[in-house]
Order: structure tokens, then sequence, then C-alpha cells
């Protein structure tokens, strides 16, 4: 489920929220909104919880570092970042979330983030100004945004410019939905376009089956591991390292390279313990497990990647 | 910070496992749990099971908790003998990464309590876990014990509760049934113990009929009063078994879960509860018939992420329509 169908499923209003934050704190506003949400417990936790941000043990972070963080929601991840960095810059193209997040930052007593407002294209920034860039909210957010530019050359026009703004040696981790999730393998809709198995068909007629159903392209939004590598590489990216997070991006149990088979075990046997992993899901992880598939079929990759 | 991490945990090798070989590198799998846990496998030994496990908080200031739970299980282990002392981890301070400490152990025995289904096996199951852990308990309890004190739940509430408390207890509706628990507590004698802190089931390991291991001891207090993690225990593992076994929404399973571990549901987990629950009071010379009150207690006690006030509102319904009251 990605960030902005979430808050429009739940009908959340931003700007309400901003003013609860101002005058509440930004905990309170985001109770208030958990709360009439239905999903108390998922929506609190998807706006306040820093763990979000775990991912941050897995990069070479420094306390000299200049962040900067794309479409990163509620600012879970800015203020993860702002305790633990220079400088954190935090570009959304929604103002009410950027408020939120400088609302949120306040009363963190974290002064060390810059708010901007732009697209991720158009960074405002100048070239080599940041060592670490976050893209923790999927790549496919912004199309919408952008008009009757295709998916694909938007994806590519955010890649280039955050390889620009990065410095010699810098990283960037970047959140992706996996077409081939297991869960669109098992008949799960393919959002946005509410079709079942169109993100396993190959773009043309994937294109082809949109175009006849609800007579529009297929926004070919999710990638393969391949195919975000190869999107990177083209940007210019390397020494390309996909992580896997457990069970999604969105809210990991764990993060791993499936490197070894022995630790992939053991991943599986603890995923037993988590609630949100019911006895489908593992049958279907023990089997992809044994057939050696399971990167390949996990609903989110995670990328680090680095400027030369 | 990963690399950082690798090379610490690699340091304390030696103090972790003084007879085995170390190895040359160690591969990882993140956790992301109330901290980070980082699982190390030694490369290519093949086996499935980590060498090291490390534990970071996410920010400084939680440094504090861990640091101070490695002296106090230091402190604690000094007065703790067999069987006990092998189900409590070795911890070692491996140093700091980015400001945050880190805190490296080794592998305990045994396999995490895994919540059972709703059918005969998971009765069964359910049965024997929470046989293991009284056990464990009780043991752990008597080798732990500060003292005996009067449990004053009047002056307690005067003193301890919350903001979130305190708009519960100032609502009219639930005052009398406030003054009844006083009532009912107030001649009650109770033994004051050393606190495990986080009876979460998935920080409970065993190995057939036994406790092997009790993992995660930050939560760990040296003087706490002795039902506080038994009824963490029911209570959370209650919430656990709802969220597997029922398709109700969250808020319900909470109310589920408070009624079975006050022993007023017809579910057979509440039947299995209260039977424990006296077998687990009656050790400690507590007349069962309190359990409802103590557990009421340990609810105000409890370190809630949610609404605290709905809770106790929920818990002080239940109580109150009880048939016994």
């Amino acid at each position: 489920m990605k960030p902005e169908a979430y808050s429009d499923r739940h009908n959340i209003s931003t700007s309400s929220l901003v003013q609860v934050a101002k005058q509440e704190g930004w905990r309170t506003a985001a109770q208030i909104q958990a709360d009439r949400s239905g999903d108390t417990a998922g929506q609190l936790e998807y706006i306040t919880s820093e763990a979000r941000a775990d991912f941050r043990f897995l990069l070479p972070v420094t306390k000299q570092d200049t962040v900067l963080d794309v479409c990163g929601g509620w600012g879970s991840t800015t203020t993860t970042f702002a305790r633990i960095c220079k400088h954190v810059f935090s570009l959304h193209t929604s103002p009410e979330k950027l408020a939120f997040t400088g609302v949120r930052c306040a009363q963190e007593e974290l002064h060390n983030v810059t708010l901007l407002q732009a697209a991720p294209a158009e960074i405002p920034l100048s070239a080599g100004s940041c060592q670490v860039v976050l893209l923790t909210e999927p790549l496919e957010c912004e199309p919408c945004c952008i008009g009757s530019a295709g998916v694909r050359d938007h994806q590519t026009q955010v890649l280039n410019s955050l390889y620009q703004v990065l410095a010699p040696g810098g990283c960037l981790y970047l959140n992706i939905d996996n077409r081939f999730s297991y869960r669109f393998l098992l008949g799960a809709r393919v959002p946005p376009t509410n079709l079942r198995f169109i993100s396993l068909l190959p773009n043309s007629i994937a294109n082809l089956y949109s175009h006849r159903v609800r007579g529009v392209d297929y926004p070919a939004v999710a990638h393969s591991v391949g195919g975000i590598q190869a999107l990177l590489k083209q940007a210019g990216f390397i020494n390309l390292d996909p992580i896997y997070p457990i069970p999604g991006y969105q809210k990991f149990r764990f993060l791993t390279d499936f490197k070894s088979r022995e630790i992939t075990d053991f991943m599986i046997s603890r995923l037993r313990l988590h609630s949100g992993f019911n006895r489908s899901s593992l049958i279907f992880a023990r089997i992809a497990a044994a057939l050696g598939v399971l990167q390949w079929s996990t609903p989110g990759i995670s990328v680090i990647a680095y400027k030369d | 910070m990963i690399e950082q991490l690798r090379a610490q945990a690699l340091n304390v090798w030696g103090d972790i496992h003084p007879t085995k070989i170390k190895p040359s590198t160690l591969d990882y799998l993140v956790q992301s749990r109330d901290h980070i846990v980082i699982f190390w496998f030694a490369k290519g030994n093949g086996s499935r099971h980590p060498v090291l496990i490390s534990k970071i908080p996410r920010r400084k200031l939680f440094n504090y908790y861990l640091d101070r739970s490695i002296e106090l299980v230091d402190q604690l282990k000094a007065g703790l003998r067999s069987p006990v002392i092998e189900t409590i981890p070795f911890r070692v301070h491996a140093g700091q990464v980015n400001q945050l400490s880190h805190m490296v152990m080794g592998l305990m025995p045994g396999e995490p309590l895994e919540i059972p289904g709703n059918g005969f096996w998971g009765r069964r199951s359910a049965e024997r876990q929470i046989s293991a852990f009284l056990y464990w308990l009780v043991n752990f309890q008597s080798q732990a014990l500060v003292s005996q004190q009067n449990l004053d739940w009047e002056s307690y509430l005067a003193e301890h509760h919350s903001q979130a408390t305190f708009a519960f207890l100032e609502g009219a509706q639930f005052q009398p049934v406030n003054g009844a628990i006083c009532k009912r507590l107030s001649p009650c004698t109770i033994p004051i113990t050393w606190g495990y802190g986080d009876a979460h089931h998935s920080n409970i390991l065993m190995r057939g009929d036994r406790i092997s291991g009790v993992i995660d001891w930050i939560g760990v207090e040296d003087q706490q009063w002795f039902h506080i993690d038994w009824y963490y225990f029911l209570f959370s593992y209650a919430i656990q078994f709802f969220k597997k076994n029922s398709h109700h929404d969250p808020s319900h399973h909470i109310k589920l879960a408070v009624s079975t571990t006050m022993g007023r549901s017809d579910h057979w987990l509440s039947d299995l509860f209260r039977a424990k629950t006296r077998q687990f009071l009656e050790r400690n010379t507590i007349r069962p018939e309190l359990s409802p009150e103590l557990f009421l207690t340990f609810l105000h006690h409890l370190h809630w992420p949610e609404d605290k006030a709905q809770l106790l509102r929920d818990a002080y319904s239940i109580y109150s329509q009880s048939p016994s009251r």
C-alpha cells in the first residue's frame, strides 16, 4: 500500500492535521488522525514510528553528512536523520506534509532541517551537495502530479536529478514495489490499475490489457530487482546493493540481502511469530525459499546505490 | 554503520565464545523491534543459527536504559543459581556507533514461544507453554526475592497515576469500583522481587517442556511487585492469541484479552489462565480470589502505547459486570 493511497483511503485532511499539531503537539495530531482513520495502530505507527528509518544502520552515514529526504511522508525519516546528521533537506510536493514535518521538527527541537517544496525531478539544490539521498516512498508517487510524461521517463528524470545532487562517493537509498511480488502472483489487484496479474505481464502486453479494460495505458510503476538496477545503472549509479524489507518497506520486521540460505531459513522461522504474517504467506515463503526465488517475490525492494 | 557494528561484534567474540574460533567475517540479518537487533551469522558455517546478536537503541536518549540493563542483569545474576541462571543471557557492552550504545550477546538455546491455534492441539500447546513459564517465574522469583510489602493501593494511585489514568480516575462512574478494589487489596502483603519487565511470548525461549532462555532484559527492575511479570505474560499472550485466532477488529482483541486475563471469559484460554494464576498466587501465599484486582493494578502499572484511559475503562467495565462482584 502506497502512502498517498493510504492517506486517501482514510480521508485524512493534512491541513487540519497541521493545525492540531501546532496547537496540541504533533503526537496528539497523529493520534487524533489515527483514531479517525479506523486503523489506529497502523496509521499511528505509519505517522510516528522512527522504526521505518531503521535501514539507516545499513548506510555509511556520519555526523558530518548532509541528507536529502525525498517525499518523506510525515517526517519520520527526516527527524531520525536530523538526529544523527549535520543537516537534512526534506523535499516534498505537498505543502501540508512539509508543514507537518516542520512543526514536528520544531517540537522535537531539531533545528538542522530545511523544508523544500519541489518535485523530485527538479531539486533546488546545487550539484554534489548531499552525501546521502533517501527515497523511501516509491518513485511512482509522483507521476500523477506531472501530467502526461511517461512514468519511466519521469522515474529516469528523478534518478538523474538525485544523482546530480549526490556528492561523489555518496549513497542513495531507494524503496520500490516489486512487480513480481508474491501478492500479485497470488492474484492481488495491482495498484493503481486494480487489475489482477497485470504487473507480471511484459509492459507492451500490459498496455494492451489496460487499454482494453480501462481505456488508458498501464503505468508501469513497479519494477523487478533487475529492472530497478538497470534504471539506476542508466542514471550512473554503481555498487548496487539490493536489500529486501520483510514483509514490506512500509513496516518491515527484517532487512536481509538473501545472500545466505541459512539466514533466510532463520528469518522465516522468526516470521512465524509475526502476527501480520499469516499461514499462507509462510507456506509461500518456505516454498519460494526452497526454490531459491524468495528474493524475486518480496512485496518491496530496497536498493543502496553509490555515486562514483 | 553496519561495518562498524560488525567490527565491534567481532571484537567481543572472545568474551561471548571463549572456546570457539573467531570467524573471519559475519553475515547479518537486521530485525526492527523496540530496538534494532542484528543477528550475526558466521560465514559459511552452514548453521541456521546466529553466532552473535547485537542490540542497539534507536536514539541516544535510550542508551541509558540499555547500559543500565547490562549493569542490573550483572547484579541480578550474582544472586541467581541453576537452573535459572542458565536462562539469562551473558551480555557485553561492545562500544558505541553514532553515539548509540551497542550490546552484544550469544544465542540462547530453544525456540521462541509460538502463539498456538484455537483447536485441540493449540490448547495442549498453550497449556504446556503457560505451565513452563509459570515454573520458570516461580523459580526465578524465589531466587530474586527482595522483600515483602503491604500493597497500599490507595497511596500508590495517589503517587503514581499518570495523566491518562488521572482523567480516568476522576470519572465518577468508576470511583466506587476503585474504592472497592482498594478495600479488597488493603490487607494484602505481597512479595517484591526483581522484575523481568518484558515477558512477551517472543522473548521466551522453550526447549522441550522447559524455558531455556529469557531474552531482552531492557525492562529489568530491581524492585517490582511479584505479579507484574505474570500478568504481562498472560495479557500479551492473550492479545496475540486473539490477533491470530479472531477476526474481530484490534480494539476487540484488547477487550477479549482483558476479560480472558481477568478470568471472566468463557473461552478455554480464560479457564487455563484462571487455573495457572491460582497456582501462581497460591505459591506466593496470596488468595487467588484477588486475581482480578491484582490484574487491574497491573494494568495501571502497564506502559501502554495507545489510549491507556480507554484500556482502563474497558477493564473496569468488565470487572464491574462480573457476577462475583
